[in-house]
C-alpha cells in the first residue's frame, strides 16, 4: 500500500480537484485501489505529516525538503500535462499495473 | 434553488489591482447573505500567501476562496475583466498572470464540492468556452451560460 498526501493552500479546494484526478487517474492506469490511499491536508502541515507517505503532491508552491518526493499537481488542475503527471505518480510509487 | 446567484456575475468589470476585484467580489457575497463579514479580510490574506492564478492556454483565471467557517452558503461570483488584473501563479513562486476572469469560491463544508470544483475546472479548460465567457458584454448573457453549466448541480446543494 502507497500512502499520497494531496496539499494545498488551504487544504480544501485545488487539493479536493487534485485528489479526484490522481484516483482516476491511476485507476484508468489499471492500478488496483488497494494499493494506494490519497490523503488530502494544508501546505502547512505537509512537514509534519510527510514522514508517513511515499509521495507529496502539492498545487501551491513548495520547495522545503522533506525527505520525501514532492511533486507539482498543477497539471491536475490546468489539465495541461495531466497524463503524464498521473504517469510519472505510478512511477515514482512503482505502482504495478 | 440555483447554486449560482445572478446578482453575483458580473461582465467587463474594471479594476487595477486584484485586492479589489477579490474585495468587489467579496463585498457582493456578504452582502448577498453567503459569506460572514470576516470572509473578505480572510480571502485577501490568503490570496497574498497561497496564490490562486492559473494559467489556462492563452488566458488565466483565479480562484480566490478561504476556509468553510467563514461561509454561509456554497456559491461562486464571477468577474470577467475588460483589462486583464496581475494574480500570481498558484505553483510557481512570484510569477505574474494576467487574468481575465475570477471566480470566488464559497465553500461551506471542509473538504470542498467535489462536483462544484470539477464543473469550475472543467469550465476554465475548455478555451473555446472560456473565450466565449469573457467575451459576453451583459451580466445576464454570462449569468445564462453560467447557469447551464451548473444547473445539474443544483439539486445537490442545500
Amino acid at each position: 500500500m502507497k500512502k499520497i498526501l494531496v496539499a494545498c493552500g488551504a487544504g480544501v479546494v485545488t487539493s479536493t480537484i487534485a485528489v479526484n484526478k490522481v484516483d482516476e487517474g491511476l485507476k484508468s492506469l489499471g492500478i488496483a485501489p488497494d494499493q494506494y490511499k490519497i490523503d488530502q491536508t494544508s501546505i502547512a502541515q505537509v512537514a509534519s505529516l510527510a514522514e508517513g507517505y511515499d509521495l507529496v503532491i502539492t498545487t501551491a508552491q513548495y520547495t522545503n525538503d522533506i525527505g520525501v518526493p514532492v511533486l507539482n499537481g498543477l497539471p491536475f488542475l490546468t489539465n495541461i500535462g495531466a497524463d503524464e503527471l498521473i504517469k510519472k505518480i505510478a512511477q515514482t510509487l512503482e505502482l504495478a499495473q | 434553488m440555483s447554486i449560482i446567484n445572478a446578482k453575483l456575475i458580473f461582465t467587463h468589470m474594471q479594476f487595477n489591482s486584484r485586492q479589489k476585484v477579490i474585495g468587489y467580489l467579496a463585498k457582493q457575497l456578504s452582502v448577498n447573505g453567503y459569506v460572514r463579514d470576516s470572509f473578505e479580510k480572510s480571502v485577501l490574506e490568503r490570496e497574498e500567501r497561497f496564490p490562486t492564478g492559473l494559467p489556462v492556454g492563452k488566458y488565466a483565471v483565479a480562484i480566490p476562496h478561504t476556509d468553510w467557517q467563514h461561509v454561509k452558503q456554497s456559491t461562486i461570483a464571477v468577474a470577467t475583466l475588460a483589462e486583464p488584473v496581475v494574480f500570481h501563479n498558484m505553483a510557481v513562486k512570484d510569477e505574474n498572470l494576467a487574468v481575465r476572469m475570477v471566480i470566488m469560491l464559497a465553500m461551506s463544508v471542509p473538504h470542498g464540492q467535489v462536483k462544484l470544483l470539477s464543473e469550475v475546472m472543467s469550465l476554465v479548460q475548455d478555451q473555446g468556452h472560456f473565450e466565449r465567457l469573457i467575451n459576453y458584454q451583459s451580466n445576464e448573457a454570462l449569468y445564462k451560460d453560467l447557469e447551464q453549466q451548473f444547473s445539474k448541480l443544483n439539486f445537490e446543494q442545500s
